[in-house]
């Protein structure tokens, strides 16, 4: 997982809590609001419903009393009756607002069963006589009973429906019911009163029975509406106290004399004036304790759903809040760390590529990790452009070593051939027959030879070694291979070949490296022949009748003391006799396990070898030597000079060998 | 190669079997290093050398020439195939050769 995609799946996951976390405290405020709101609703229907049972309190009196035979008074009942009328709709509509479609048609039905009841009273009084009129009171009075009673349960059933969560609210609709009871009750018994008044004392024990009733549950009332003094509106609390205490004290006293006063007929009168006043004085104060009920309920519910609304307005708030707080984070994140890093991830990659010109300037400046990434990675990007430039020149280096060394290889190479070219073929001069085989150790080589006619029908041989090896070596050996064939060629008939030697001597520069030299001549007409051993392995010489001989007793080599003097070392050489003039490469040569050929292996193998032609000797000896070198590389040259006398009078020249072996014998070399 | 002084001789104690071209020019420059640092009487043991080639031989006498006439080299040790060399060369006439280190240094401080 990239950080890229961690960083985003972290913001994801935290915006998605916080946004959870909002929305659930947005909705709470929402529901809270909505909960206020129904019920300021239905406190506003519920209102509208206690002041039209008020109204219809009052209008069932004035149809009562009406209907009893009072005198009419129009405009009273016509303005109640537009009152609770308009209460109703209002009840209605409220309830309409809380979606109550089944509360609103209750109060539709109440509605209608109102106006008929209006218009079979208005048909009563307008058609019926006095006496039917006095017969349809009672009928009225219950029947406007049973509307109060069924707006009564209306609003008990909206109070149920919708209760409030502040207890100072219940309890005050709690008194609002124990209220609009006690001003039901006062109505009730007002009217019973008065309607006793007209009849005979005595006449309606029945009447008087439901006032005696009505009059205890107003004192029930009054005590059960004292209890409720823990609202925390004083003025309310103080017309409590003042209505219980005005009923109690006032009003209830005189009610009972009144109702005592009407079995009796004793001062009726005057104590019925008195009961009215101070009816008229509870009713009002009941009245003016509902209406500040009602708005004391009212304020409240505002109250809290204004607060529901700022809870709501404030959530909202920090939702939109939190949302750019969210955003910007994001964009921030995005802008300072996901990008920078998918920038340095691909400079990265580009770089890791081998692509040199990326740019490192996007986090020019940064003093943050970003910042000491790219300075970092700007570092990097110096140590590979300067290690690219190195590798170039390395590169180019290598280039121009492998052309020299090519240049070089070509050179020596030339060289060797050239070198080559100076070595004279298998030949045969005169009765001598010779063969070479040169090999250097590294293209060319320090050991030269070569095979020159000499005066009086001499063979005049050489071979050199000059030390070290190489192309060095190899120069020197040509200088020397150069002089020595002057010195033969400019060589006097009569020169001793100690002379010569000598001369190659001292004639060599002082300063240059010595070298080794075998120089002899032979006369295979007289079967005789001498050299010079200089510094060089002693020759073999393998007599045609199977004598090995080594020649020579040593001698310094060229190059080595200027004045230095050398012996002359004769020997026989008839016909068929070979003389194997060698390096010491090839006995110095190496096996596998480190071991020198040496001379005694050399010598055993000439042995073995000793009558074959020349040539097959020559191949056979390299054999033996390729064999034992194995795969090991030569560590010095290797030349070979094998020389060997013909003639056509093989047989005359054996005689004579014979002869003078006979005469003088022969010494060891 | 280890190097030791008695008296005015310097004793150069070669510790390789061969003295062959791959070490001969090391040899050589290191010789004459210690020659131009003003010892001319020298003692090479080869008593622990078992191969000396040309290029050997060559070092040494480089040597003997860069000490001129007031110089002395000296050979102790040399056996075998070695010491052949010598004589095969006539290096013998131009190196003393001793069989022991002091015998060379004898000889030089004469």
């Amino acid at each position: 997982m990239t950080i890229r995609s961690t960083l985003h799946s972290l913001f994801l996951f935290l915006g998605a809590a916080l946004l959870l976390s909002l929305a659930v405290h947005l909705y709470q405020g929402i529901s809270y609001y909505q909960e206020a709101d129904r019920l300021v609703q239905s406190n506003a229907g519920r209102e509208h419903l206690a002041r039209a049972t008020s109204l219809l309190a009052d209008e069932r009196s004035f149809t009562y009393l009406r209907l009893l035979g009072a005198p009419p008074s129009t405009g009273d009942i016509d303005t109640a009756v537009h009152r609770t009328d308009a209460e109703l709709a209002a009840a209605s509509a409220a309830t309409l607002k809380l979606r109550d479609v089944a509360t609103s048609t209750l109060i539709q039905g109440v509605v209608r069963a109102l106006k008929a009841e209006r218009d079979f009273d208005d048909h009563v009084l307008a058609t019926g006589s006095r006496v039917s009129a006095g017969n349809q009171a009672p009928d009225a009075y219950r029947a406007y009973g049973t509307i109060i009673d069924q707006i009564t349960r209306l609003r008990l059933a909206l109070a149920v429906r919708y209760q409030p969560s502040d207890p100072q609210v219940a309890l005050a609709f709690q008194s609002r019911r124990s209220i609009n009871t006690i001003i039901e009750q006062l109505s009730r018994s007002r009217l019973l009163i008065v309607s006793l008044m007209d009849k005979p004392v005595g006449s309606s024990p029945i009447l008087m029975a439901e006032v005696t009733k009505i009059s205890d549950q107003e004192e029930f009332l009054m005590d059960s509406i004292a209890d409720q003094l823990g609202i925390d509106d004083a003025a309310i609390r103080e017309q409590i106290v003042a209505l219980t205490s005005l009923s109690k004290t006032k009003l209830m006293p005189i009610q009972r004399t009144l109702i005592y006063s009407l079995t009796t007929g004793q001062d009726l009168a005057r104590t019925y004036a008195t009961w009215t006043e101070r009816m008229d004085l509870v009713q009002k104060m009941s009245l003016n304790l509902q209406e500040q009920l009602f708005a004391y309920s009212n304020v409240r519910l505002d109250q809290q759903r204004v607060s529901a609304l700022g809870t709501v307005v404030i959530w909202y708030c920090l939702a939109c809040l939190c949302g750019v707080v969210y955003f910007l984070s994001l964009r921030f994140v995005q802008r300072r760390i996901v990008r920078p890093l998918a920038n340095l991830r691909a400079d990265m990659l580009r770089l890791a590529s081998g692509d040199l010109e990326v740019d490192l300037n996007s986090a020019k400046g940064r003093m943050d990790e970003i910042g000491g990434m790219t300075d970092a990675l700007r570092v990097f990007k110096a140590t590979a452009m300067r290690r690219s430039r190195l590798q170039e020149d390395r590169l180019e280096l290598h280039r121009r070593l492998k052309h020299a060394y090519r240049q070089l290889k070509e050179d020596l190479e030339a060289a060797a051939v050239v070198q080559a070219a100076l070595l004279p073929r298998p030949s045969r001069i005169g009765d001598v027959q010779f063969v070479g085989h040169h090999e250097p150790s590294h293209f060319i080589a320090g050991d030269s030879y070569d095979v020159l006619p000499g005066p009086s029908g001499r063979v005049v041989f050489f071979l050199i070694d000059v030390a070290g090896h190489g192309a060095a070596a190899a120069l020197l050996s040509v200088a020397a291979h150069h002089m020595v064939t002057q010195a033969i060629q400019h060589r006097g008939d009569m020169e001793p070949l100690v002379t010569t030697a000598e001369k190659i001597n001292s004639n060599w520069p002082a300063h240059l490296p010595f070298f080794t030299m075998i120089l002899g001549e032979v006369d295979s007409r007289s079967g005789t022949g001498a050299l010079v051993q200089a510094g060089h392995p002693c020759p073999v010489l393998l007599q045609a009748g199977g004598a090995i001989w080594t020649l020579g007793n040593g001698g310094l080599p060229i190059g080595v003391l200027p004045y230095a003097s050398y012996e002359e070392t004769p020997f026989e050489f008839f016909a068929g006799d070979k003389m194997v003039i060698y390096s010491d490469g090839f006995t110095d040569t190496e096996s596998d396990e480190g071991v020198a050929f040496s001379e005694a292996r050399l010598h055993k193998l000439l042995n073995d070898d000793a009558q074959l032609p020349t040539d097959q000797l020559m191949e056979d000896v390299i054999r033996q030597l390729r064999g034992w070198q194995g795969a090991n590389k030569l560590q010095d040259d290797v030349t070979v000079l094998i020389l060997e006398a013909m003639s056509l009078h093989e047989d005359d020249s054996r005689n004579e060998r014979q002869r003078l072996d006979t005469a003088s014998g022969r010494a060891s070399a | 190669m280890t190097a030791e002084t008695k008296g005015n001789v310097l004793i150069l104690h070669l510790a390789a079997p061969r003295l062959d071209a791959r070490c001969a020019p090391a040899f050589r420059a290191e010789l004459l290093e210690m020659i131009e640092a003003g010892n001319l009487l020298i003692v090479v043991d080869l008593s622990e050398t078992t191969f000396v080639d040309s290029s050997g031989l060559s070092a040494l006498i480089s040597s003997i020439k860069k000490m001129g006439p007031r110089g002395g080299l000296a050979i102790s040790g040399a056996k075998g195939s070695v010491r052949s060399l010598f004589e095969l060369t006539r290096m013998d006439r131009v190196f003393p050769m001793h069989d022991t280190v002091d015998a060379a240094v004898a000889r030089l401080e004469a």
